[in-house]
């Protein structure tokens, strides 16, 4: 692992593929309502990328956008309609969803909006009630 | 009701787990824009559907097993009340919840039945 590793990725049906370029600068599990309604799960993960680290490799003109709010805007396969990455824009940087991406050891460091948890995981990793940077508020498993 | 941890339904979701109820299909009505409804199918097994708008995943149809998968995370006012994990064989997140874990499937689903420890 170092600043020059790249990693790829691909859709599930792998219309779209990816590149990946360093080490996120922070990873963990997301509880969020929107997380969980749009990837039908009961929970999500997270590995965020400094945007210029994230290259489209193939299949582009195959990625749908989708905006809810300004602050996600969430992409995936027009194909298979498979998860790829949401773009966090106000805080510049995108979260390349770590479980899809080959050869990546993902290693997360926190669980964040789990006031809003429908599953709870016992992994002593700190709980934020939502993020870091939020409340900063931790919360029992 | 349950957890999958199996590779196709982590890869499609970009999600650590998922989640199942799976019902007799007539038990689904579309009550709006069905034809906004993307459907892809790796195998003949699962048609993995999603909306062609926001992405987002509505339910997979189980056709040679004659079930739809309606994922409960999206289902308003459902109580999930999960009862078994399956493909806990290739989890990459172990949930110490008590509940049996198969490594596959359970017999009756046509699964091996072997459970695995937590």
């Amino acid at each position: 692992m170092s600043e020059t590793t790249t990693y790829t990725l691909s859709c599930f049906c792998k219309d779209v593929e990816m590149k990946v370029t360093g080490e996120p600068v922070m990873s963990g599990y997301c509880h969020c309502n929107s997380c969980r309604e749009w990837s039908a799960a009961p929970m999500s993960t997270f590995a965020f990328w400094k945007p210029e680290n994230v290259k489209i490799t193939k299949g582009e003109d195959k990625v749908i956008s989708y905006i809810k709010s300004d602050k996600s805007y969430r992409k995936s396969c027009i194909n298979c309609g498979g998860h790829l990455f949401t773009d966090f824009k106000p805080a510049g940087m995108f979260n390349v969803y770590p479980l899809i991406i080959s050869e990546f050891n993902f290693v997360p460091e926190m669980h964040v909006h789990y006031q809003e948890s429908v599953i709870s995981i016992k992994d002593g990793l700190p709980k934020y009630k939502d993020v870091p940077r939020g409340s900063g508020e931790l919360m029992p498993e | 009701m349950g957890y999958c941890h199996c590779e196709s339904c982590r890869h499609w979701s970009a999600g650590p787990v998922t989640a199942f109820s799976l019902w007799a299909p007539e038990a689904l009505q579309f009550t709006k824009n069905e034809g906004n409804i993307l459907s892809y199918n790796k195998t003949d097994n699962s048609f993995r559907k999603s909306c062609k708008t926001c992405g987002g995943h509505l339910y997979t149809d189980h056709k040679p097993m004659g079930l739809v998968d309606i994922y409960p995370a999206v289902i308003a006012n459902v109580v999930f009340e999960p009862s078994m994990h399956v493909f806990y064989e290739v989890s990459v997140l172990p949930i110490k919840d008590g509940l049996p874990k198969f490594k596959d499937l359970p017999e009756q689903a046509g699964g091996s039945g072997e459970t695995l420890p937590e």
